[in-house]
């Protein structure tokens, strides 16, 4: 079949591009022109509207325009540098002093793209016969807006820690990640009036959807960058378009659905650590040494619900290492942190009065002697509330059955075959069936199995 | 088709097309993508040359994440002090040392030379308490890697 009339011609560009000009804090001016139009085109035009509403406003060659910490020159065409639609420049009347960096004919190593070009996450690569400049993107962030709520590709973007403008040009590159996550680390100059601050402070933006909110930051995800090697996936060996490279020696790449399952996967098996200092974590699956993801973020890829699931078992498994007990009442677990000698606890949530050694209803004396002695409280009760608990009792009962509390956390372990030795997937601590004691070489060497 | 059988489908092309020394996936037992068999040879110069073996690999539809489980299966058992009589093996890549990096063919690998580094055919110790009392997933069991040497 003859191929369609026109078919290897590109895509129409639009010839117009809107852009929103910022004259201070609460002054926007959105434009549109032409795309092959050059900064210079744009002053005059402003100069122009400016002196409408304002007849004594400065002369034409005081005004600036700033887009992402760089003064643009007035040679800067639109259309070349992929300037996206509704970008947002800034327009300042300070001059501009010696000891910043000097003008350039575009900010190479921050150009935004058309915020329209992208609708999935997978849809990175360039179309065809379209320029490769501009469409690298190498920054990825986690979008908490609710229309995103998942990775995606971010812009890099600078103002002012003084006064949060984007006022500021920069004195120096950013070139690498602590340049833009450490703070303070990159000097510049504020422009807008009354505003003498000196600090740049990067920030990164979803760059699917134009922002809700001109503060808005999303938290960037260093570890998540495109597939620009054509590494294969370590686990489905599939080679995808954007991967995350553990930070381990060798990098192993895994791509993002496998990342989201092995998150899952090592979630459900309970094998994230508490790691001092990065927190709630895991390593690179190949288990290399120093691998631990540092930003924790990255687990965001597990969705809202099994995120908030990760929330909670760091929030527990932190909690109880540091000598705190959980609500053992069905569908509380609410944390607390009681004194060591407190051994009656009486939940803040749901009201249920507990032991701390047993978990069990409160009680006076020693622990396990609280049998199905449930309803014999002296005074009539509805019938509908004695067949609940008989119901509990019965449940109780089996539970008891075939479980033995664990000797440290009381959480009740099953034994499904295997040896005597219990690892607790809750505390971690390792005990012995038989003795219900802690596992020594002992229990090993007398009943490893039986 | 989904990430598992992807991966598995690949592996199989992989093993057929380029299997290493002594290993070989039997494609007439009946085997689907998430059931191998996989035929295995004694390496030379070891205590078990000469002998053949079957490995019988289950796959979940969360392979490469959870672990496949893997046993020997048919006549020939190998004497070993990590394999029991049943067919299960104590080799810890196949419960907590599993990685979602590792494949069939790793796997066979290190069964290779697990029985390559044997000094003396025997079976475990607890060899017939474990079989009696044991579950049929050799996955349930919690294994205690002793010894590494063998």
């Amino acid at each position: 079949m003859a191929a369609p009339m026109g078919a290897t011609h590109r895509m129409e560009e639009p010839s117009t591009v809107h852009i929103t000009v910022k004259l201070g804090i609460n002054r926007v001016l959105p434009v549109t022109v032409p795309c092959n139009w050059n900064v210079g085109q744009l002053k005059e035009l402003l100069h122009e509207q400016l002196d409408l509403d304002q007849p004594k406003s400065l002369p034409l060659s005081q005004i600036k325009i700033l887009f992402a910490g760089r003064e643009l020159s007035d040679e800067f065409i639109f259309k070349d540098s992929d300037f996206g639609q509704h970008t947002v420049v800034n327009a300042v009347y300070r001059p501009i002093t010696q000891n910043i960096m000097s003008t350039v004919e575009e900010p190479h190593w921050l150009l935004t793209s058309s915020e329209d070009r992208y609708s999935s996450l997978v849809s990175s690569s360039t179309a065809a016969g379209q320029s490769d400049h501009g469409a690298r993107k190498l920054f990825y962030v986690y979008c908490k807006e609710p229309s995103c709520r998942r990775i995606q590709p971010g812009k890099l973007r600078v103002r002012c820690r003084t006064c949060g403008e984007a006022t500021l040009s920069i004195s120096k590159e950013p070139n690498c990640w602590d340049d833009v996550l450490t703070p303070g680390r990159i000097a510049g100059i504020c422009h807008r009036e009354g505003c003498d601050g000196t600090v740049a402070e990067f920030y990164f933006k979803c760059s699917v959807h134009a922002s809700v909110n001109e503060r808005e930051s999303m938290v960037v995800l260093p570890l998540i960058r495109p597939n620009t090697l054509n590494i294969p996936c370590l686990a489905c060996t599939d080679t995808r378009d954007v991967v995350i490279v553990f930070p381990c020696d060798d990098g192993h790449v895994m791509c993002l659905d496998c990342f989201r399952e092995y998150c899952f996967t090592m979630l459900n098996d309970k094998l994230f650590i508490h790691h001092p200092i990065y927190g709630f974590t895991l390593p690179c699956p190949v288990k290399c040494p120093e691998s631990y993801i540092r930003e924790t973020h990255h687990f965001r890829i597990l969705g809202e619900e099994q995120y908030e699931r990760y929330q909670r078992f760091a929030t527990e498994g932190l909690l109880l290492s540091d000598g705190g007990v959980l609500c053992p009442s069905p569908g509380c677990g609410e944390g607390f942190l009681p004194d060591t000698y407190v051994k009656n606890i009486t939940c803040l949530t749901c009201g249920f009065q507990f032991c701390r050694n047993c978990n069990e209803k409160y009680h006076i004396g020693a622990c396990n002697q609280l049998d199905a002695e449930t309803g014999s409280t002296g005074y009539g009760i509805s019938g509908e509330n004695a067949q609940r608990a008989c119901w509990e009792a019965a449940s109780r009962k089996l539970i008891r059955q075939t479980t033995k509390p664990c000797p440290k956390c009381s959480t009740p372990v099953e034994r499904d075959g295997g040896c005597m030795h219990i690892l607790c997937t809750r505390c971690q601590h390792e005990w012995c069936w038989l003795c219900h004691a802690p596992w020594i070489r002992n229990c090993q060497a007398d009943h490893w199995f039986g | 088709m989904d990430a598992d059988k992807k991966r598995l489908q690949k592996e199989l092309m992989t093993l057929q097309l380029n299997p290493p020394v002594g290993i070989k996936v039997n494609g007439d037992h009946g085997s689907s993508l998430t059931t191998w068999y996989v035929e295995m040879e004694g390496a030379t110069g070891t205590l078990y040359e000469g002998e053949k073996f079957q490995l019988l690999f289950k796959f979940t539809n969360r392979y490469p994440f959870d672990s496949p489980e893997v046993v020997f299966t048919g006549t020939n058992i190998p004497v070993h002090p990590h394999v029991y009589s049943n067919g299960h093996i104590c080799l810890s890549i196949l419960t907590e040392d599993w990685s979602p990096a590792l494949s069939v063919e790793s796997v066979c690998l290190s069964i290779v030379s697990m029985l390559s580094s044997c000094k003396e055919k025997k079976r475990p110790p607890d060899n017939t308490f474990y079989v009696k009392t044991c579950s049929k997933n050799p996955k349930k069991t919690r294994w205690w890697y002793h010894d590494d040497k063998v």
